[in-house]
């Protein structure tokens, strides 16, 4: 042996150590082998699957609303883009840009966001038209890398009128695309509205071609594909005229105005004014931020999403408070000086010199606060809270729009538990007219007065009458369905009645006497902290006009008679119009 | 057949062919050519290699070896062709070819040649010193082309030799000097600009052993053994801190993705997670002949050189693996046997360092294939594409074959 007599004792150990060394990376190298490729293999196929397959999604149309009177609220168009497989060289660039009559900075921004997003097809130019589209037609059958895809886009054609019926498209946030299981990268959802809570079934189902992509998402071979469906089309209960007509007599003034079928629940107007453009969220990014940061908040829903104190228009709960509970008689005249006094305190009246001596009737017509003042004490804070729930200001029956805020109704109980002091007799005096603790939203007024004009039978209100699939089956039909019965006193239903009707024909809402017409109604003017006084009317029609209930609010519009009373006019005469060139 | 000892002529033919079968599939034209005809010349040769005594080679001729692979490395640094940033490559017409590899073949010869002769006085300074000159030398040329993964097959020699010479004591403190070295220089990837914060914490720990040294081992003169490591310590921090901020940033990446594998998948990570995904992806029966869609559809970076071993591994599964991996294992505790039966200290040597060679390239790529080591531009033998590297290889074959057909008992 050589290494005995070179003096290397130690060859043998020296052997093994690099035996064990070469062992043990060996050892190493075949675990890790194993563990990647049997143990992880499903694995690491996945993800080798999803390199190379890629989903290329043809976006459905979405589904179209259409109004009761059968006018497009939300509608789709086709957009073409032209698209690209490949990077495009830079003279293939240039002709696009020179017949696309757009700048090579804005093709190559567009492709940059691309391929940020890692689209297959790559974005080149959006919203191709006319001579354009012809003449790019040509250019794609010259380039196999370049595609031009329809591209659906919303479309609004009502604007402002319809936005918080129709709500607004949007890409949902992370925890909202998990929840939608049809969702694709990319895809738009409805972010409120209509478009929002019947997004499942205006969305429709998108079509897509399996490709096998290169590393550098060149699509070398398509493997399968499926047609788009289109979305179903959601026809409402609310009238465009009608709508249209109601928005414009707001004249761009905050408020609020509702109106429903008190028999059926119907909604058959819906405007929160201002509005906004729900066609900006797609493409016009200063314009949203200008809506985000607005001073007239014009993305908050103020049918169901802003709350007012009531004023005068509680006063119908207050007497039918008093009346059903046989607090007061209906006879019995109380004088007004213009002011009340309780204990200490001053209550004062809306007309400074006073209404004299009234009864029910002229009180609740002339809304005289002093009269009010001495029902409410009579009727009791328990009562006047029982009644405000029993007659509907405490519902959030809406399904159709969600975001609905609950309503305050005070009452002792809750005054002690929310601010830990005890209810005084001027809470009370002050509930009596709407005032003080009492915050609702439009919606619930407008409920609380189809109840009273229904007899005490509440409906669920519903903007949507039906839904009806591509192929024309009907796939859902609304159906009345009663939310809240109460019962009064039948001749207290009567009074109230006939007060109402008296507010219209010679109380504080003679402008809405309308000649022929049968209409009740109620004024408010609600004071509030933070500015000039809402203005209210709440108005519902009998005889032949019993099908119409209309709740109007405008935000520090001033006077219930001087402001919110011609914008409800308005709207009558609208509905009248429309109600006689159907008949 | 005697000469051609069949433990290391077949795992070798079946490896060959896997790679041939693969770089036909991937590469055509010229540079399918010039793998094929370095195959051939490297087969040829393997054949001179062994039915030419070893020992011819290991005389002056080696010095002549030597000087021949240290000159050809030189001229790339003057006349180099230049791919990826490496000027590693020689043109001479048809012939493209990597000095490199051939200097790894030359310097092991002569390192043999040079140790062997002088054996009784390996323990003497003169002989470490220029042991360690010798594979400075080539190591210095492939750093400036720069190829740092054959500079550290390189250094990975010189290790093998400080081995052979039983200085056991001076190899653990060059292990432990280089290992903290390259700590140093993978710390400064990491943290640029903390060579003021490590220097503190290595006065620190200077100060503490001093104490412990002076006032609880009453040792007198302490404070020169602490200075001494200190400055030792302040040296390296320093030539890492320049090592590291000379790294190009592509470098850098390397060695910070290996620190923490799933630090940044689209950029600098790619390589690894699509070799992990594409090794993985075979699974036991693989995806079949070129059908792989993780190499063929490009996803996987450098399929036919550096990540060879994936693109099989992909195509043929678990199965194709562990038969590639069970020819290396054939071959390489074949040369270990061959080194054992050696007739003659040379012979030891030779088959011993070619087997480091061959086996610390095949551990590396392999293990960078499968996260388990740094990525390092450094071909998988006998199955990645590279004429030279795989002629290189041949005739390191050729040569053990005849340390084999010599040795008794084989």
């Amino acid at each position: 042996m050589w290494y005995k007599d070179r003096g290397w004792d130690h060859f043998v150990k020296y052997i093994r150590f690099i035996k064990i060394l070469f062992g043990v990376a060996f050892f190493l190298i075949f675990f890790r082998v194993f563990q990647i490729q049997i143990l992880n293999g499903l694995k690491f196929s996945e993800k080798s699957r999803e390199n190379y397959l890629k989903r290329f999604i043809v976006p459905p149309n979405r589904g179209r609303i259409i109004s009761s009177d059968g006018q497009l609220v939300a509608a789709t168009y086709i957009s073409y883009d032209l698209v690209s497989q490949i990077n495009p060289p830079a003279k293939l660039k240039k002709e696009i840009c020179s017949i696309a009559g757009v700048s090579a900075r804005s093709v190559d921004r567009a492709l940059s966001k691309s391929l940020k997003k890692g689209e297959i097809l790559k974005t080149l130019v959006r919203d191709l038209k006319g001579r354009s589209l012809i003449a790019m037609a040509s250019v794609v059958n010259e380039y196999p890398g370049l595609r031009i895809i329809r591209s659906p886009k919303r479309f609004y054609p009502y604007g402002k009128i319809f936005s918080h019926v129709t709500g607004y498209l949007g890409v949902p946030d992370a925890g909202g695309a998990r929840s939608i299981n049809y969702s694709y990268p990319g895809s738009l959802h409805g972010k409120s509205g209509l478009e929002k809570n019947f997004d499942s079934n205006l969305f429709g189902s998108p079509g897509g071609e399996i490709v096998e992509v290169g590393a550098a998402g060149d699509i070398i071979e398509i493997k399968g594909s499926v047609l788009p469906s289109a979305g179903d089309e959601i026809v409402i209960t609310a009238d465009a005229r009608l709508q249209k007509k109601a928005y414009e007599v707001f004249r761009g003034r905050p408020g609020a105005a509702v109106a429903m079928n008190p028999k059926t629940g119907a909604i058959l107007l819906f405007v929160s004014s201002p509005g906004f453009n729900p066609g900006a969220f797609a493409d016009n990014p200063a314009e949203v931020s200008a809506m985000m940061t607005s001073q007239e908040i014009p993305l908050v829903n103020r049918v169901i999403q802003m709350k007012y104190p009531p004023g005068s228009i509680f006063k119908i709960i207050t007497s039918a408070a008093a009346l059903n509970e046989g607090s007061i008689e209906p006879e019995d005249r109380i004088d007004c000086p213009g002011f009340f006094k309780y204990g200490k305190r001053v209550f004062k009246c809306w007309k400074e010199e006073g209404h004299g001596k009234c009864d029910f009737l002229e009180g609740f017509a002339q809304s005289c606060n002093v009269y009010f003042y001495n029902t409410a004490l009579a009727a009791g804070a328990k009562n006047l809270s029982k009644y405000a729930h029993m007659m509907g200001l405490d519902l959030n029956v809406l399904k159709d729009i969600s975001g609905e805020l609950p309503s305050t109704i005070p009452s002792p109980a809750w005054k002690r538990k929310k601010y830990k002091r005890g209810w005084l007799p001027g809470d009370t005096v002050n509930m009596g007219i709407g005032q003080g603790f009492l915050w609702i939203t439009p919606m619930q007024a407008a409920l609380a007065v189809c109840g009273v004009a229904n007899g005490g039978v509440i409906r669920r209100p519903y903007l949507v009458k039906q839904i009806v699939t591509p192929e024309g089956i009907k796939e859902y039909e609304a159906c009345s369905e009663p939310v809240r019965k109460y019962e009064l006193h039948e001749d207290v239903f009567k009074l109230l009645k006939e007060a109402l009707r008296k507010v219209v024909t010679e109380g504080t809402g003679r402008v809405m006497n309308i000649k022929g017409c049968e209409i009740y109604g109620k004024t408010g003017t609600a004071q509030n902290p933070s500015g000039d006084d809402h203005a209210w009317f709440v108005s519902f029609g009998g005889g032949e006009l019993d099908d119409f209930a209309l709740t109007v609010v405008l935000e520090h519009g001033g006077k219930g008679s001087g402001a919110a009373g011609p914008v409800s006019r308005a709207i009558w005469q609208e509905y009248i119009k429309i109600k006689n060139e159907k008949i | 057949m005697k000469r051609f000892d069949p433990l290391i002529l077949f795992p070798m033919l079946f490896l060959l062919a896997m790679g041939s079968l693969q770089n036909i599939s991937y590469v055509s034209g010229n540079m399918l050519n010039r793998h094929l005809f370095a195959i051939a010349g490297g087969a040829a040769g393997m054949i001179i290699f062994a039915f030419t005594k070893y020992k011819y080679f290991l005389r002056f001729r080696a010095i002549a070896l030597y000087v021949t692979g240290i000159v050809l490395l030189a001229l790339t640094l003057f006349a180099g062709h230049s791919v990826h940033g490496s000027r590693s490559w020689l043109k001479t017409g048809f012939v493209v070819f990597q000095p490199s590899e051939i200097a790894k073949f030359t310097t092991i010869i002569f390192l043999t040649y040079y140790l062997s002769k002088n054996y009784v006085s390996r323990n003497s300074f003169r002989t470490i010193f220029f042991l360690i000159v010798f594979s400075l030398i080539p190591l210095s040329l492939v750093l400036k082309q720069p190829d740092f993964g054959t500079g550290l097959v390189f250094i990975f020699i010189a290790f093998v030799f400080l081995y052979f010479s039983q200085n056991i004591g001076l190899l653990i403190f060059v292990s432990v000097c280089s290992v903290t070295l390259f700590a140093e220089i993978f710390f400064f990837c990491a943290h640029p600009h903390a060579l003021m914060r490590l220097t503190a914490w290595g006065a620190g720990v200077s100060a503490v052993i001093f104490v412990f040294a002076r006032f609880f081992m009453h040792i007198k003169r302490a404070h020169i053994g602490a200075l001494f490591l200190f400055s030792l310590f302040f040296l390296s921090c320093f030539v890492s801190y320049k090592v590291a901020t000379d790294f190009k940033t592509y470098q850098k990446n390397r060695i910070l993705n290996f620190i923490n594998p799933g630090r940044d998948t689209l950029n600098s990570g790619y390589h690894l997670s699509q070799s992990l995904i594409a090794i993985g992806s075979g699974k036991f029966k693989g995806k079949g002949y070129r059908r792989g869609t993780q190499a063929r559809l490009g996803f996987l970076p450098g399929k036919y050189t550096d990540f060879m071993f994936a693109s099989i591994a992909e195509e043929f599964g678990f199965a194709g693996s562990f038969l590639i991996l069970a020819a290396y294992f054939i071959l390489f505790t074949r040369m270990i046997k061959i080194a054992v039966l050696s007739l003659d200290q040379q012979g030891t040597f030779l088959v011993l360092s070619i087997f480091g060679v061959l086996f610390f390239q095949t551990f590396l790529n392999i293990g960078m294939t499968l996260g388990m080591m740094p990525i390092t531009g450094l071909p998988l033998p006998f199955l990645s594409y590279g004429g030279t590297a795989t002629a290189v290889y041949l005739m390191m074959l050729g040569m053990v074959m005849n340390v084999s057909a010599t040795a008794k008992g084989c």
